[in-house]
């Protein structure tokens, strides 16, 4: 696996905000091109990475939610999955989507995420094209899990 | 009347989406937590548990080790990586769950 960033942020809450700070940074630098704006939409008072960071664009009435997972789980190489699920947004009665991005933290994991970010937030893709781009960009070997 | 403490714990995969829910007057404990976790199981077929094994573990030692509780709004999710859609998601609404409410209640009230 390649280095793990943040690597102890489960037991440092220093770390912790230094690895939360930098989705911060990467949502305002790839958002800023189009001027879009992004607000926490879940509690992301626990500090046990599910979620790290969550950004509802209201711009394009979307939502990003970021898991960053335990290095000490990791099971491959590269460790990232990602999915699209309903947005959990209690004030709303109609329906936010939302891109879950679940990840051991990495280079090339973060380099995957923005890749996925800029087709969710920046290009807009339709649903179906979406989950095209993440059978692209997320390599699932199900013959090693047995499913 | 809507009850202020209420959520969802849910099973989701390729062909399959299970669900338990609660709605109550008091926050969910961590024993009534577990107790849902434990009926989501029971609702599922020996391979769709298989495929979800290490999420089940995972949801329950995150119900049993969640300091303060979860709040609202929450959603928490614990996706087996190596498939496409199979996870476990806790799903908070309103109001609070997994907390020791009654623990802290005892001590306010010897206090008291």
């Amino acid at each position: 696996m390649g280095q793990v960033l943040y690597a102890t942020f489960l037991e440092n809450r220093r770390v912790y905000r230094l690895a939360k700070a930098r989705w911060q940074r990467l949502f305002e630098q790839l958002l800023s091109a189009k001027q879009y704006t992004f607000r926490p939409f879940l509690n992301e008072k626990r500090m046990d990475g599910n979620p790290m960071f969550t950004a509802y664009v209201r711009d394009v009435d979307r939502a990003v939610r970021i898991i960053q997972l335990d290095p000490s789980e990791a099971v491959s190489e590269l460790e990232i999955g990602a999915w699209l699920d309903e947005a959990l947004m209690p004030e709303r009665e109609d329906q936010v989507m939302e891109l879950v991005i679940g990840l051991v933290m990495t280079k090339e994991a973060e380099q995957i995420s923005q890749l996925l970010i800029e087709a969710w937030l920046l290009q807009e893709l339709s649903l179906a094209d979406m989950e095209k781009k993440i059978d692209e960009l997320v390599v699932i070997d199900e013959e090693v899990s047995g499913v | 009347m809507t009850k202020p403490h209420r959520g969802r714990i849910q099973a989701q995969g390729e062909n399959l989406e299970e669900s338990v829910t609660w709605a109550q007057d008091e926050p969910l404990s961590k024993k009534d937590g577990l107790k849902l976790l434990e009926l989501l199981k029971s609702k599922l077929s020996k391979k769709e548990l298989k495929n979800r094994e290490k999420q089940f573990k995972q949801a329950q030692r995150f119900i049993e080790n969640v300091q303060d509780g979860a709040n609202a709004p929450s959603t928490i999710s614990f996706k087996n990586l190596k498939t496409k859609k199979e996870r476990i998601d806790i799903e908070v609404w309103c109001g609070t769950a997994f907390g020791i409410f009654l623990l802290l209640f005892i001590i306010w009230y010897l206090i008291g």
